[in-house]
């Protein structure tokens, strides 16, 4: 028998921040019943919500709009899709583009008429256009022009694609940003946060992406109907969803798990506590063992679908890929009988695979409970992002024993040399987004964002031991802020960490061996990404909602591991 | 202009960095706009005005003594959004029944949420500066004199928010007179029936009780801050295009 959920407190503690809140680790993180996308979908189902397309005005040359409306109990939301024509010169997933295949906004309701013409009029030019409190997120999505050329010829031609193809690219279009909480004049996330479907984080966003991936699905066809005529066949069902949307995600991202301590903390915190509960189980039932053994099975396909070109990645998947079938024979010849199957699993695992092939373990363990896990959800937010007010009566004693305690780990960090300061975080001018440059090689100090905990928490220790030495040992942080302004950030962050032991990535975000990329994983495997590839050290390719059912897909089984491949044959369908 | 209360946080902190303030001193700046524009207190600028006239200072000269219950700064006048942290850094040792003076602050408004968490954190507060009293407990804030000046200018559902007493609002702009004055704060306890003597909450004409999630700001301020917060920027070079953001590949592909 399974135990009870809520009776005891988990017999087994999370897991450690000291071993969570490294990047390497960080950036080795996988999706999980507790990523963004399935606690949507799920809500999706249970709640029974309604999808209707009001409109699907799209011309011949594919230029036009279309409306995508879903009706949850009590609200409706709509995606207001403006699809263009975009010579392959101004295509460019870069944040500086200027012009997009296609272009979206989120609308808080059903528009009217007036709504679209003056979102046409703002939309399509995406930043340099103003939305409006009706509207939740705005976004902008490329063309995979290979694969949509492909599809379209094929489908025109009658035929399905190559399966091939569609697996070696896994989607349709891109998505290049999605930009939500009050951007652009949209409205604040204050404006939704209230509301139980959109408490979640970014549950805005991921139905925009959802929607985004059945305009695609639609558009295609719609160009193979154009170009083929009667002859023109629809996408089959089993094809159309192995296409996910893509998303190219460059250094925009990273600055935010840094900047939001607590949600990040409250993110991390959730899944830790799952997975505490999991191994916490006495004993796996039957239904739980081969449940388990079903989704390894499906993950397998899921790693095999995945690629990428570049080394760092080629490498850590060709461990994943041996992790996995080690672990495959391990659970085999196992069965996870025994006391504490789950826990004894993690440990073995600890001393026998990859870091991704154990954090891909800590996420399949949650699978077979949902009444441990998903209730976590709801814990995944952050009410009080304005409000974090600084103790300022901690004696300074105090706040040097948390320093020496928690952050041990950037007090014996070197910060004189060069290296573990290399690099410097800003903002370009051009168009306002972040970047990573090299502090020695050009002027970029005064330009410096506040993205460097390492290194501000242990220059704060260090003027708070000259500050205790001249005579205010038994100061307050009050005073020693007063007389150190520029410490305000690194003493907030100390604080925060008393009540949030995963706030702090632990590891240098400036040295010379930084990789951004992990960072932008760490927050993509929340959303529920899937096929990571990194495109350089700093931007990377990833695919959101591949597998997923379609609006007219629910029925009345829901599939919720839809993220894995149900089967070798609907994988490779022809 | 209307905003989202995010838009001006964002801009608030970028300019207050701009203006050489340390980032956590704008992080606060901006907490402090965005809750300012939520109840409609016309925050922006007022803020122009500081970063305009502390422009090029060495901060230290503005920043208050903190030793005792009267807080002074030893240049001419003190920086609200430094004060303003002092304060609330300092509201566990701020106790009930005492009163605390603050000498010559530049624009008083925006000390206006640090008394709203003292509140929120010991007792009832009232704030009184030149002809100006407001008085809060954490949850309501209520005004009188010429506090309704500082709202920004209104909205129909921005009057209906004031308990309809409120009367047209008087529009204050940046170019307004840049303002410095003592404050006084007071805490005590409303339920107290010997502090009668002192502010009740029924004495004054306005209630903000319902919050909002826009905001017009005066388009010349908004340009003010965007100028300030445009020296967060590094000039763009072909080198940073390309290294920065670690891309050069085809995305036709």
């Amino acid at each position: 028998m399974d135990s009870d959920p809520g009776s005891t407190a988990p017999s087994v503690p999370r897991r450690d921040p000291g071993q969570i809140m490294r990047l390497e680790r960080l950036g080795s993180s996988h999706q999980s019943r507790l990523s963004f996308m399935r606690i949507l979908l799920r809500r999706i189902a249970t709640e029974r919500w309604h999808f209707s397309r009001p409109e699907f005005a799209i011309d011949e040359a594919c230029v036009g709009h279309a409306v995508y409306s879903v009706r949850t109990a009590t609200r409706t939301y709509s995606l207001v899709a403006f699809s263009h024509q975009l010579a392959d010169e101004m295509r460019s997933d870069r944040v500086i583009a200027e012009a997009w295949d296609a272009t979206f906004a989120l609308f808080d309701g059903e528009p009217t008429a007036a709504d679209v013409e003056r979102l046409r009029n703002n939309v399509p030019v995406q930043e340099s256009g103003r939305v409006s409190e009706t509207e939740l997120t705005m976004s902008r999505a490329n063309k995979s022009v290979r694969l949509w050329s492909h599809v379209v010829e094929s489908l025109a031609a009658g035929r399905q694609p190559e399966l091939e193809q569609i697996e070696s690219v896994g989607y349709l279009m891109r998505t290049t940003a999605v930009y939500g909480s009050g951007k652009f004049g949209a409205a604040d996330h204050a404006v939704i946060a209230e509301r139980p479907e959109m408490q979640t984080s970014f549950q805005a966003e991921m139905l925009t992406v959802y929607l985004i991936r059945t305009f695609v699905r639609d558009l295609v066809e719609h160009a193979a109907l154009v170009a083929g005529g009667d002859k023109a066949a629809r996408l089959e069902p089993v094809i159309a969803r192995q296409l996910g949307i893509g998303n190219s995600t460059g250094l925009g991202m990273a600055p935010f798990i840094i900047n939001h301590p607590v949600l990040f903390n409250n993110w991390l915190m959730a899944r830790e506590e799952a997975i505490s509960r999991v191994r916490s189980v006495e004993t796996a039932s039957e239904s739980a063992q081969s449940l388990f053994h079903a989704v390894l099975r499906r993950a397998v396909l899921l790693i095999d679908s995945w690629s990428s070109d570049h080394p760092v990645q080629q490498k850590k998947l060709s461990k994943l890929r041996a992790d996995i079938q080690s672990l495959t024979q391990h659970v085999d010849s196992e069965q996870l009988m025994g006391d504490y199957p789950w826990n004894r699993l993690v440990e073995w695992s600890e001393n026998s695979l990859s870091v991704e092939g154990q954090e891909l373990l800590t996420s399949l363990i949650l699978e077979p409970y949902p009444d441990l896990v998903d209730g976590l959800a709801s814990c995944m937010v952050d009410p009080e992002t304005f409000s974090r007010p600084i103790d300022g009566h901690m004696p300074l004693h105090e706040l040097k024993t948390i320093i020496e305690d928690r952050y041990d780990w950037t007090l014996n960090i070197d910060w004189h040399a060069d290296e573990q300061h290399a690099r410097a975080w800003y903002v370009s001018e051009e168009k306002l987004e972040p970047r990573l440059g090299e502090r020695f090689e050009e002027p970029l100090a005064e330009y410096e964002l506040a993205l460097a905990p390492a290194r501000d928490v242990a220059k704060a220790y260090h003027l708070l031991c000259e500050f205790s030495n001249t005579g205010a040992k038994n100061g307050s942080t009050a005073a020693f802020l007063l007389a150190h302004p520029e410490c305000r950030q690194a003493v907030q962050r100390v604080q925060l960490n008393l009540h949030a032991p995963y706030a702090e990535i632990r590891d240098n975000t400036i040295s010379a061996q930084l990789m951004p990329i992990d960072m932008l994983r760490a927050k993509l495997a929340f959303f529920g990404a899937t096929r990571f590839d990194p495109r350089s050290d700093r931007w990377l390719r990833i695919s959101m909602f591949g597998g997923a059912p379609y609006p007219d897909e629910f029925h009345d089984v829901y599939d919720d591991l839809w993220v894995y491949p149900s089967s070798k044959t609907s994988h490779s369908f022809r | 202009m209307e905003f989202s209360l995010n838009e001006i946080a964002a801009t608030t902190r970028k300019a207050v960095r701009g203006a050489g303030y340390p980032w956590g001193i704008a992080d606060e700046a901006a907490a402090n706009q965005y809750w300012m524009a939520s109840y409609r207190l016309n925050g922006c600028p007022r803020l122009v005005q500081v970063l305009q006239q502390l422009n090029g200072v060495d901060h230290k000269d503005y920043s208050p003594d903190c030793q005792d219950l009267h807080w002074r700064s030893s240049g001419k006048y003190l920086c609200p959004l430094i004060t303003s942290c002092a304060l609330t850094d300092r509201v566990k040792m701020l106790s009930e029944n005492s009163t605390l003076t603050i000498a010559n602050v530049a624009e008083p408004l925006l000390l206006i949420k640090s008394v709203f968490y003292l509140a929120s954190f010991t007792a009832s507060v009232s704030m009184r500066w030149s002809d100006c009293l407001l008085v809060t407990d954490g949850k309501v804030i209520k005004g009188s004199g010429s506090f309704r000046n500082y709202l920004i200018p209104g909205s129909g559902s921005a009057n209906k928010s004031l308990n309809g007493k409120c009367e047209k609002t008087k529009t204050r702009s940046a170019s307004d007179l840049f303002e410095v004055a003592d404050v006084t704060l007071c805490m005590f306890d409303v339920s107290d029936t010997a502090t009668n003597a002192k502010p009740s909450l029924s004495d004054v004409e306005l209630t903000l009780n319902e919050r909002s999630t826009r905001a017009h700001v005066d388009f010349t301020d908004w340009q003010a801050l965007d100028k300030f917060a445009n020296r967060t920027y590094a000039p763009a070079t072909e080198e940073s295009r390309l290294k920065g953001a670690g891309s050069n590949l085809s995305d036709n592909d």
